[in-house]
């Protein structure tokens, strides 16, 4: 992969992440407010994604 | 199509039985009193059993340093509560039989149950509560899906096929169609193995573990599901997350950091022993 490639593939990845976390939440609302434990766990499970998609995009 | 519970139940007691030494343990989870050579005899007696219940005894999630190589063994290096959840899960798996229902994925349900026994004891352990208990309740959960979809395979399909119209919840699927849900299915079946009350509890509570007197364990197991199907461990297109507890989850009392450790945990655990499950 080209050094020019990896910005737009990276951005690609990331919309991939956003459309599946949207649909795998489609039936809650987005606002973290409070007591809304469905978006607290959306919130990490986000986190928790775009830290392993860095850490494979450290590592390669 | 609707269904009355006595249909569910007369279907539930056609299914294949489980060993007798399984009952014995289902109705006795909780307790410590149970004759290690006893256990190991029983078990010894049904290979496929005992292979089964070995393979799950070596997954890397149990941590042995050795591979274990006989019932008694891995009771001696996994404790009696371990083994004997172990036991259940070899045993439970075994005894539905697989393809049954059209658009039923057997595979993608076991590797949610599996997802979600790894995922609650991992959050038992940091909640300082039974890791053994947990496990088998994240295993079994949903095992009224697997009664209904395989005592009354048509009816099922049409719930199935009835989600997918109304991209529902499987509980409105199941309650539009059958009238009734796969927890209702899952306490008949506690009921007719024996489970304990505890275990019993968790299955009927794990979508309303806000109700009185539902108990902890429903409460790890709510927030357990919902980890698994945000993980999308399952691999169902149609995958959604359902509500979570705000009580179930602030009980956990989990920081973020935690959280993000589980579902490292959860994802790294799951896909072997659900290839077992599965076998």
């Amino acid at each position: 992969m080209s050094a020019e490639s990896q910005p737009d593939s990276t951005s690609a990845a990331q919309d991939a992440l956003q459309a599946r976390l949207d649909h795998l939440f489609r039936h809650h609302p987005r606002e973290d407010a409070a007591g809304n434990a469905t978006a607290v766990l959306r919130r990490y499970i986000e986190h928790y994604r775009r830290q392993g998609e860095q850490q494979a995009g450290g590592q390669a | 199509m609707k269904l009355a519970l006595e249909q569910v139940v007369q279907g539930i007691h056609d299914l294949p039985s489980l060993p007798a030494v399984v009952m014995d343990l289902l109705g006795k989870l909780e307790q410590d009193d149970i004759d290690i050579s006893v256990l190991a005899k029983k078990v010894a007696h049904d290979p496929a059993l005992t292979a089964k219940t070995l393979r799950l005894a070596n997954c890397a999630a149990f941590g042995l340093q050795i591979k274990v190589t006989t019932i008694q063994q891995a009771i001696t290096f996994l404790g009696v509560q371990t083994m004997r959840n172990l036991i259940t899960a070899a045993a439970v798996t075994g005894c539905f039989p697989a393809g049954r229902c059209p658009g039923f994925d057997d595979k993608a349900f076991w590797r949610h149950a599996g997802a979600s026994a790894a995922c609650a004891r991992g959050l038992a352990r940091r909640m300082r509560f039974n890791q053994d208990v947990a496990f088998t309740a994240g295993l079994l959960h949903d095992v009224g899906r697997l009664a209904l979809a395989s005592s009354h395979p048509e009816a099922y399909a049409a719930v199935l096929a009835w989600r997918r119209q109304h991209d529902c919840s499987l509980l409105e699927a199941e309650r539009a169609v059958l009238g009734l849900d796969h927890v209702d299915a899952g306490v008949a079946l506690a009921d007719h193995w024996n489970f304990s009350d505890t275990m019993r509890q968790a299955i009927a509570r794990h979508h309303a573990p806000d109700m009185p007197g539902s108990g902890f364990l429903a409460a790890i197991v709510h927030v357990a599901d919902a980890i698994v199907h945000a993980l999308d461990i399952a691999g169902d297109a149609d995958e959604q997350v359902p509500a979570v507890s705000a009580v179930a989850w602030d009980a956990m009392g989990l920081t973020e950091e935690a959280y993000l450790h589980l579902f490292r945990e959860t994802e790294l655990q799951f896909e072997e022993m659900s290839a077992i499950l599965v076998a």
